[in-house]
Order: structure tokens, then C-alpha cells, then sequence
């Protein structure tokens, strides 16, 4: 890795996440706190902001196909061994350190861009379907957005939980893109 | 390049796609289907030829429910929140135009 004369990389971090994936991270991130905010009324603010979120979820997918190897959301998806010994460690209470995602926080990426996802695609389709199949969206429409807030909220409280463990501000890292090796 | 990378850029430009078809529909009218009469002008406000608030909590009480502890407008239906005749707490959903029952939720 080079280093730019005059400005030096803070000393003792590297790199992990690249731009593209952090622009990425908060704009779903607002989109869709404005979407779930304005779920109940609004419509126009609501409906656009579901529309955003689904263009961010598919502009992730495909930089999670073509981008950096880091960004590849096909990394980001452990095998099933992987998470078990994981999951295990996390249960004794030993999880070790990842300088990427660790198995868990990987899947849960994925998961939370599915679940967002599916949110707006199923708002879309309760509005564009019409008759049962629109009823019926209508009802998955609330479901899988009441879910995508759980996994919101499980997300946040493990990145907060790991930068506790790890004694490192995992907030920072996906803002300034770096963490300690 | 691994299969699942090929199934996310798929489901990438799939989403993509998407998102600008919904963005140009969105402000005009949704596609309507044969025979249907749509009550709802896009933003949560019920069209001239729908039912006032008053008439479906009275289209309620006229199937037999009631009191009403709540009711609301979405999506060109009435949604409304209240107990059916043996004291059970339902969520009935009313057709907005015709005053149609369409679904009964019991909410245990």
C-alpha cells in the first residue's frame, strides 16, 4: 500500500471499507428512517423514499457484485460451519475480532438489505397490484418493514455491543472507512 | 466471478429497473384493473365517490359491530378497529366505494 506524500495515513489503521459501500450504508440508513417515519401519512414522502430505498438495495447488489473485494456481498455470506464456530465463541463469550465483517455481522448485512428491499418492493406492489394480490402485499407490505426495523435495531445494537468488546468505534469505521488492523 | 456474485448483480439490476418504473408511476395513476374502481387518489385521501369516515363506521355498526375504538383510511379501504356481537376484538376492512366487507382480522 502506498502512502500520499503530505498526507500519510493515520498511523496504526488501515482501509476496510471503500467510499462507494459507506455512501451506500447511510443513504439506505436515511431513506429508510424518512420511509418508516412517514409510514403512516405522508404518502408522497413515504412512497419516494421507499422508491430510494430499493434503488440504494439494488445499486448495493451490484456494487456487492462488481466492486472491491471487500464490498462482494458473496464474502460477506459465511458457510454454515464458519457461523457455527462463530456463533459458538460469541456464546462463551470469547467472539474474536474480525477486521472485515465478522460471520454473523456479514449475513446480517445481507439480511438487512433483504428485508429493506422487500419492504419497498412489497409497498410497490400493494399500490401497482390492485384487487387480493394487492391486499394481500398490502399485509406482507407491514410485516416484512416491521421486521426490517428489527433487524435495524439488532444491527445497531451489536455494532455498538462489538465496539464495546473490541474496544473500537465501529461507528467511526464505516464513516471514515478505517479501523485498526 | 462466483454464482452468488451473479445473482446479486441480477437482483441488482432487477431492483434498478424497478425502482425507475415505480419513480415514473409515481404521481400518476396506479394501473387500474377491469372492473375495479380505485377510492384512493395515491396520497391516503379517499376520492369524491368514496364513503365518509362517518358512513363506514355506520356500514360497521349495520353489519352488526360495534362500538368502534378506531377507524382509518388506507389504500381506498376503511380500516376499522372494534368488537364483533360476542364481545370480540376485530379489524374489519371495508372497501372504501362499495362498502364491501373484505376481511375480518380477529385480533387475539
Amino acid at each position: 500500500m502506498t502512502t500520499e506524500p503530505g498526507k500519510a495515513a493515520p498511523s496504526r489503521t488501515v482501509k476496510v471499507w471503500d467510499g462507494v459501500s459507506r455512501l451506500l450504508h447511510w443513504s439506505l440508513a436515511g431513506a429508510f428512517a424518512l420511509a418508516y417515519a412517514t409510514g403512516e401519512e405522508a404518502f408522497t414522502v413515504h412512497e419516494i423514499a421507499g422508491i430510494a430505498v430499493v434503488a440504494i438495495v439494488g445499486l448495493r447488489f451490484l456494487w456487492g457484485a462488481l466492486g472491491p473485494e471487500r464490498a462482494r456481498l458473496s464474502a460477506f455470506v459465511p458457510g454454515p460451519v464458519e457461523l457455527g464456530r462463530y456463533l459458538g465463541a460469541l456464546a462463551r463469550g470469547r467472539p474474536p475480532r474480525h477486521v472485515g465483517h465478522n460471520p454473523a455481522g456479514g449475513l446480517w448485512a445481507v439480511l438487512l438489505l433483504l428485508l429493506s428491499g422487500g419492504a419497498g418492493v412489497t409497498g410497490w406492489l400493494s399500490i401497482a397490484a390492485g384487487g387480493p394480490l394487492g391486499r394481500a402485499m398490502h399485509e406482507a407490505h407491514e410485516v416484512v418493514a416491521g421486521l426490517a426495523l428489527a433487524a435495524v435495531l439488532v444491527h445497531v445494537a451489536a455494532a455498538v455491543a462489538m465496539s464495546l468488546v473490541h474496544r473500537e468505534n465501529l461507528i467511526r469505521a464505516m464513516i471514515d472507512g478505517r479501523k485498526r488492523p | 466471478m462466483r454464482v452468488l456474485d451473479t445473482v446479486f448483480a441480477a437482483g441488482g439490476v432487477a431492483l434498478l429497473v424497478g425502482s425507475g418504473v415505480a419513480l415514473a408511476q409515481q404521481g400518476g395513476a396506479a394501473p387500474m384493473q377491469d372492473g375495479e374502481r380505485r377510492a384512493d387518489d395515491g396520497r391516503g385521501i379517499a376520492a369524491a365517490d368514496a364513503m365518509t369516515l362517518g358512513e363506514a363506521v355506520a356500514r360497521a355498526g349495520a353489519l352488526g359491530y360495534g362500538p368502534v375504538r378506531e377507524a382509518e383510511y388506507e389504500h381506498g379501504r376503511y380500516e376499522i378497529e372494534t368488537v364483533d356481537a360476542t364481545g370480540r376484538r376485530v379489524e374489519l376492512y371495508l372497501d372504501a366505494v362499495t362498502g364491501e366487507l373484505l376481511k375480518i382480522d380477529h385480533d387475539d
